[in-house]
């Protein structure tokens, strides 16, 4: 009983020692991203260049809808009649009734601009982020149809629930103040 | 999948930029046509998320200060109720502390991703305060901790030998979040993040069966996930015993009444030990030597088999899953494409990049493997040396290590009831007569 | 004892009361987001089939019934170029290809004779059928004049801002140019002066207009005139030199006979028989089609191609083979009539 205060005051330096070593570490390490402050934060963005438009965007995403969305690029669009992510492939007629849609939630509103030009609109309050209207403008047209994370939307979770199933590894970090892979300044 | 890219993007930026000048132009329209303005709306402020580490630190101080200082049960609740809410509903769970190992994983392990600020401090702070506080990030802050605190019903102990078993898959999990995060395979910690789907509204059936079935659980056993699976709570248990305040139930003399040990859900709080042991020291030195002595063949037995399983955790790498899938059907061995193969396809590149990406990726796990199977067999072997150890204490203490701080001990001590009577009342406490009352309690 | 218990005892029921309360909600909450996800799986279910139906629709457009196909595989050359743009074939069957910033002369038996070095990317190339072995390389917004020796003869003044030169096309004294950006053909002498242009927006209706979606327009001569394809109006049309319209065939259709998507065909050339061959993008085919525009047979499907084929760029040799350009991939296949 007599050593009982000598044992505790090594004790106690040591449980010192391991904090002071433990403080250094941590202040040193916080130190490190304090210094990096200008490494920003970042956001999840659609590498356009690699998604296949598999579909998974509309159903991974743990927001109903999808922060995915269809962003349609006017720059580089042909403003064709003949719209293939306006028109589905197999259709009645080509006038604009619902069956003669691609979209499934019929999204896209067309509007006539002049001979024979038609410019094409994302609605996207409608829009699931499938992407079905992005396959055809990709593989028939210009391709200015996108899908992209729309960030009044993600809640930007530390890992992207959609990334962990996309095929093609499309979905990626990108730095906060650019957070949209768009062709054209938008 | 966690393809980390800013360098690749900056590329990505300029290359698109040049390609932006020699686009096919648009049709000429004759009626000076406008093209409509696609909108792009912003991302959360980042002044925002320096906000989230003032509210963090904030919320740590009053934790530390309720738990310690004030000694304030209910006014922690009012604190749990807000990191709840704050935390977890308005910031949807993220970023918490918990996925944040991650992110410092992947930094530390890859030169191409940097450390978000955000996620540095909310990996640190409560580390931070662990060194002088303890675990009160436990106690008050984390959302995952809050959700499970406030379904807390009528808590069972859990039998030692079942705690001790379980305690030790936090270990486990940590480490393999750490390499999966590492070799950018995957984010396990926020993928299997059961209560997150509650904070968001949303997420996939198994997981919302395993949120509720947790939650479930904690009606009945105090914080599950904190115990028997939070990897963050590796390391504030690792820190929480250095710290220079820690919780102290009884004010002054304990007079081990138990009656603190029975009301913590944990079971964090330790019984007083006998003066004499079971075993004799000469006998206890023996088995510490031999426990000593078998740690270095646990953490090799542990390294060499965790290593023999590396092909096994590469698979979760989809790179690696893409790989193989490539070659089975390169070599006629599987019928049809998957989705990842055939997006491959598109994109036209020959199979060998993928194989030697995947060869890349391998390699790394085999080193991770090692090690990862080293931490396991060090674990392991501490564990059992610390169970073969005895501590001599002659009162009830809250294990350190163990504590959430969650204030539930201190309503209950007989003394801490004097206490708080004498600055109540102004009154002399009734000591002795709590003191008296108690002794015929107490177990022999 | 009891005193000491008291209150202690009875908070504890407060509290049960209060967390049986909390446990209510959190269940309820657990069950509120079990229901946001069944509402969820119910509407995706819905727009799920319809999503399918549409990928299903995508896949059974690439088929090609087998009996259609007249023509088969007989060559493939490796151009070596990441992305080529063009090809042309000589006189002598020696094959021209423009790709990256080069453009490469392979022997009739596929072996690499010679290499151009350009100063910046080839749009589209052409070689004077005369046997001086001139070759014209057309560059986003100008052309260049070559000798067969590979010295830069000429450079010839740039095109206005928009242009996107797309197609070159020699015929004895006279050159023509396609630029798809401003939706012209331009009609160039030998030396490089500009003689006129066809399709400018005019005032009257009945002047030539062609709607270029994408940067594939081809002019082809046939004699005393010149056949364009229009892809906007998924047709081929043949105009005098002078830009009068004659005739116009092709209709769009997603099946085999017609032009399939927005903007078909991309590229168009001419078999000793007279008969036109045609290339599509989207579900990107080869065809044969007779002067006035009857589907005859198909020379090469879908599944000839990379997945990202687009712009399949035509040559026809003396023999009636034809040449076909797949330039993401690079590679030149040679298509001949089976037996």
């Amino acid at each position: 009983m007599s050593d009982e205060p000598r044992k505790m005051t090594r004790r106690e330096f040591l449980t010192e020692c391991v904090r002071g070593a433990g403080l250094l570490t941590i202040g040193g390490l916080l130190g490190g991203v304090v210094s990096r402050g200008r490494a920003q934060s970042t956001v999840w963005q659609i590498d356009p260049d690699k998604c296949t438009q598999c579909e998974k965007c509309a159903t991974a995403c743990v927001l109903n809808p999808s922060a995915v969305k269809c962003v349609h690029e006017y720059a580089i669009c042909g403003y064709c009649e003949l719209c293939f992510g306006y028109l589905a492939d197999q259709r009645p007629d080509d006038t604009e009734a619902a069956e003669n849609q691609r979209c499934p939630t019929n999204a896209i509103r067309r509007s006539f601009v002049e001979d024979p030009y038609y410019q094409y609109v994302i609605d996207e309050s409608k829009c699931i982020g499938c992407g079905v209207c992005v396959k055809g403008c990709q593989t028939f047209g210009n391709g200015s149809l996108i899908l992209q994370i729309r960030h009044d939307r993600c809640i930007n979770c530390n890992q992207c629930a959609i990334a962990d199933v996309c095929p093609s590894d499309a979905i990626v970090r990108v730095p906060a103040a650019k957070p949209y892979l768009l062709q054209t300044k938008g | 999948m966690l393809r980390i890219a800013c360098l690749v993007l900056l590329l990505l930026y300029l290359s698109v930029a040049a390609l932006a000048t020699e686009r096919f132009p648009s049709p000429e329209f004759s009626q000076g046509y406008q093209f409509p303005q696609i909108t792009t709306p912003q991302p959360r402020d980042q002044v925002l998320s320096y906000i989230d580490i003032g509210v963090l630190f904030a919320a740590l101080a009053l934790a530390a200060y309720l738990v310690l200082k004030k000694r304030s049960r209910r006014d922690l609740v009012v604190l749990v109720i807000f990191s709840l809410l704050y935390f977890g509903f308005y910031r949807h769970g993220c970023i918490c502390s918990i996925g944040a190992i991650q992110n410092v994983a992947l930094a530390l392990w890859n030169d191409n991703y940097v450390l978000p600020v955000t996620a540095g401090a909310f990996f640190l702070l409560p580390l931070l305060f662990a060194l002088f506080f303890g675990r009160v990030f436990c106690a008050g802050v984390c959302p995952l901790g809050m959700a499970q605190e406030v379904v807390l019903l009528r808590p069972v102990k859990v039998p030692l030998w079942l705690d001790n078993a379980l305690g030790t898959v936090p270990y486990f999990y940590l480490g393999v979040a750490v390499l999966f995060a590492a070799t950018e395979s995957a984010f396990i910690i926020c993928q299997y993040d059961p209560f997150v789907l509650f904070f968001r509204m949303g997420g996939s059936v198994g997981m919302l069966i395993f949120g509720v079935a947790m939650l479930l659980l904690a009606t009945v056993v105090g914080r599950p996930y904190c115990r028997y699976l939070c990897p963050y709570g590796v390391l504030l248990r690792l820190l929480s015993p250095f710290a220079k305040w820690q919780v102290k139930i009884s004010p002054e003399d304990c007079h081990a009444c138990h009656l603190c040990a029975d009301a913590c859900p944990y079971g964090a709080i330790k019984p007083p030990t006998p003066e004499v042991g079971t075993v004799s020291r000469q006998e206890g030195k023996t088995r510490l030597a031999v426990l000593l002595a078998l740690l270095p063949i646990l953490v090799l037995a542990g390294a060499g088999l965790v290593r023999l399983g590396s092909p096994l955790l590469a698979q979760v790498h989809p790179e690696v899953r893409l790989a193989d899938r490539l070659w089975l059907e390169e070599q006629g061995r599987v019928e049809g494409r998957t989705e990842a193969t055939e997006a491959f396809f598109i994109h036209g590149l020959p199979n060998m990049d993928a194989y030697r990406e995947a060869a890349a990726i391998r390699k790394r796990f085999d080193t991770g493997s090692w090690i990862l199977g080293a931490w396991i067999g060090l674990v392991l072997g501490l564990r059992i040396i610390c169970m073969s150890v005895r501590r001599h204490s002659q009162e009830y203490q809250a294990d350190p290590a163990a504590c959430m701080a969650c204030a539930r001990c201190y309503a209950l001590c007989p003394v801490e009831h004097a206490r708080v009577q004498a600055l109540a009342g102004g009154q002399t406490p009734v000591h002795e007569h709590a003191d008296a009352s108690i002794d015929t309690e107490r177990p022999q | 004892m009891k005193c000491d218990l008291g209150p202690a005892s009875r908070s504890l029921d407060i509290s049960s009361a209060a967390k049986a309360g909390l446990v209510v909600i959190a269940i309820m909450l657990a069950a509120g987001s079990g229901c946001n996800k069944l509402s969820r799986s119910e509407i995706r279910s819905e727009t799920a089939d319809a999503v399918q139906k549409q990928t299903d629709d995508m896949r059974s457009l690439r088929e090609v019934d087998p009996k259609l196909v007249k023509y088969r595989q007989v060559d493939v050359i490796e151009t070596g170029f990441e992305r080529a743009t063009g090809i042309a074939l000589g006189p002598d069957g020696t094959l021209f290809v423009a790709g990256d910033n080069a453009v490469r002369v392979f022997s009739p038996d596929g072996r690499v004779k010679s290499e151009l070095q350009l100063a910046a990317a080839p749009y589209c190339l052409a070689v004077a059928g005369d046997g001086t072995g001139t070759i014209y390389v057309g560059f986003q917004d100008h052309v260049e004049v070559y000798g067969n020796d590979g010295q830069l003869q000429a450079r010839w003044r740039s095109l206005a801002q928009k242009a996107y030169l797309t197609c070159l096309a020699v015929s004895g004294e006279d050159i023509w140019a396609a630029d798809a950006g401003n939706r012209v053909v331009l009609h160039y002498s030998k030396s490089g002066e500009l003689l006129g242009k066809i399709g400018e927006p005019d005032e009257s209706s009945d002047s030539a207009q062609f709607i270029v979606p994408s940067p594939h327009l081809d002019i082809l001569l046939t004699g005393d005139n010149l056949l364009v394809n229009n892809p906007g109006c998924q047709a081929v049309q043949t105009y005098t030199t002078r830009g009068e319209l004659q005739s116009s065939w092709g209709h769009y259709s997603q099946n085999i006979d017609g032009f399939c998507g927005c903007c078909n065909p991309t590229d168009i050339a001419v078999l000793p028989d007279g008969k036109i061959v045609t290339s599509e993008k989207g579900l990107p085919r080869v065809k044969v089609y007779s002067p006035d525009g009857k589907f005859e047979c198909v020379v090469a499907t879908p599944d000839d191609f990379s997945a990202k084929a687009a712009g399949l760029d035509l040559a026809v040799s003396d023999d009636g083979r034809v040449f076909v350009l797949d330039p993401p991939a690079g590679t030149v296949k040679v298509f001949a009539r089976k037996q």
